[in-house]
């Protein structure tokens, strides 16, 4: 039999945590009243998923999972559209800043994969305000302090990722997992 | 229906079993919904005749009301940027770029809101992606409202044992402890680590259950498939027909 990329295993569990992320999105809101905030456990989860399935895709693969997930469930204030590429967009940057930087586990570079992976989220925005024909330089300006806190909240969810799989092969999650592959 | 969050923030996943729309064919309401955002390229005459057209669609799917309520939560975006853009640029700009926004939010409700995950399946199957893929994506559909349960219950085991607790509504920014991010931050590990062993443990079992069905059998054959009747012919024509006819016909 022809050997496959990713096994149904490792498909079946980047789309559970594309679920989580959603999941993360709606239920887990931290009631810090800045924009950006949920990037702490979406790019956290997304930063696991490279950890826990190490292939390159990987993060791709959960963004379009819950790029689908999240449009049908109309996330997002700029129609599905948007919503599907911003959130498809954080998993293909994460997967490109992972294909530079490395592993995943080392804190500095999760929390730059995860600042941004973020970030890829604002390049959709700019794109569709472009093919729109809005002011880019309105556009950027309004979005200006909503940058630094995506910045901030990706870093922090990327650092939490990396702790989170620093944590997880201090508890022999690693081995656990090896028998299921 | 999936239905998820706390109550005052809880998202449904509902579908709009009344619309006609709701009987056609996955692939012909996607291909409605990309040609519909392929339009925000039209110049501004050919533009509101579109618009004209797409917003009896809408009427006539009963999905009017569904498409408003996601442009209402764009409304001061599109005042300020419409208000910003006359005073700036001119009128005629102001007007098309509120237009393509208006379009571009609305424009995939009639197949968010009418499908299935299980069509969305069978659709990407068609669209040639992987099938094991496209069963992922509907399985994950199923687990929303199951680990938005379980990482609820997680969240306050954890909370009524003091292993961490969220920053207060008033005090935003600084309820979060600019000063000890890092900790903070170190503290959520013990709320992502069950969240993410939740999942294998998850994911683990349905790959079971798959496979003892035969899951990545050879043979596999589809229990359903897409078939277009008439009423699916006749969108599409008609989509194809009013493409052609704003991209050619002068008006």
């Amino acid at each position: 039999m022809r050997q496959r990329y990713f096994s149904t295993f490792q498909l079946i569990l980047l789309a559970q945590f594309a679920a989580l992320i959603v999941v993360a999105k709606i239920a887990l809101r931290l009631p810090l009243q800045l924009s950006g905030h949920s990037g702490l456990f979406w790019m956290a989860i997304m930063i696991v998923a490279t950890g826990v399935v190490p292939k390159r895709g990987a993060a791709t693969v959960v963004g379009l999972t819950s790029a689908i997930l999240a449009a049908f469930l109309g996330l997002g204030d700029f129609g599905a559209l948007d919503t599907f590429l911003s959130y498809l967009a954080v998993g293909v940057g994460t997967d490109l800043i992972l294909w530079l930087l490395g592993s995943p586990e080392q804190p500095v570079i999760a929390a730059l994969a995860g600042a941004l992976g973020h970030f890829a989220k604002f390049l959709v925005k700019w794109a569709l305000a472009g093919v729109v024909g809005a002011p880019m330089g309105f556009v950027a300006l309004g979005l200006l302090k909503a940058i630094v806190s995506y910045l901030v909240f990706g870093a922090l969810g990327g650092l939490l990722g990396a702790l989170t799989l620093a944590a997880l092969r201090k508890a022999g999650f690693f081995a656990y997992l090896a028998e299921r592959k | 229906m999936i239905r998820l969050g706390p109550a005052r923030r809880a998202r449904e996943l509902r579908l709009r079993e009344e619309s006609p729309l709701r009987r056609v064919d996955p692939r012909v309401k996607l291909a409605l919904s990309l040609g519909a955002s392929l339009a925000v390229m039209l110049p501004l005459n050919r533009l509101v005749f579109f618009m004209g057209l797409y917003a009896l669609l809408l009427l006539w799917a009963r999905l009017i009301d569904e498409a408003a309520t996601q442009v209402w939560r764009l409304k001061w975006i599109l005042i300020l940027l419409f208000l910003l853009d006359w005073v700036v640029i001119g009128l005629d700009l102001a007007v098309i770029i509120t237009l393509r926004l208006v379009l571009l939010a609305g424009t995939f409700t009639v197949f968010f809101s009418t499908t299935t995950p299980g069509e969305l399946r069978l659709a990407l199957e068609w669209l040639r992606v992987p099938h094991r893929y496209a069963f992922s994506v509907s399985l994950a559909f199923q687990s929303i409202g199951l680990l938005d349960d379980e990482w609820r219950s997680i969240r306050e085991a954890q909370q009524s044992r003091g292993a961490w607790a969220p920053p207060r509504m008033a005090e935003g920014w600084r309820g979060f402890r600019p000063s000890g991010l890092v900790a903070q931050v170190r503290e959520l590990v013990a709320l992502s680590v069950p969240a993410v062993v939740l999942a294998v443990k998850h994911a683990w079992a349905m790959n079971e259950a798959a496979c003892a069905r035969g899951f990545d059998s050879p043979r596999r054959r589809p229990y359903r498939r897409l078939t277009m009747n008439r009423l699916d012919w006749l969108l599409l024509g008609g989509a194809l027909a009013t493409g052609v006819a704003l991209v050619w016909v002068r008006l």
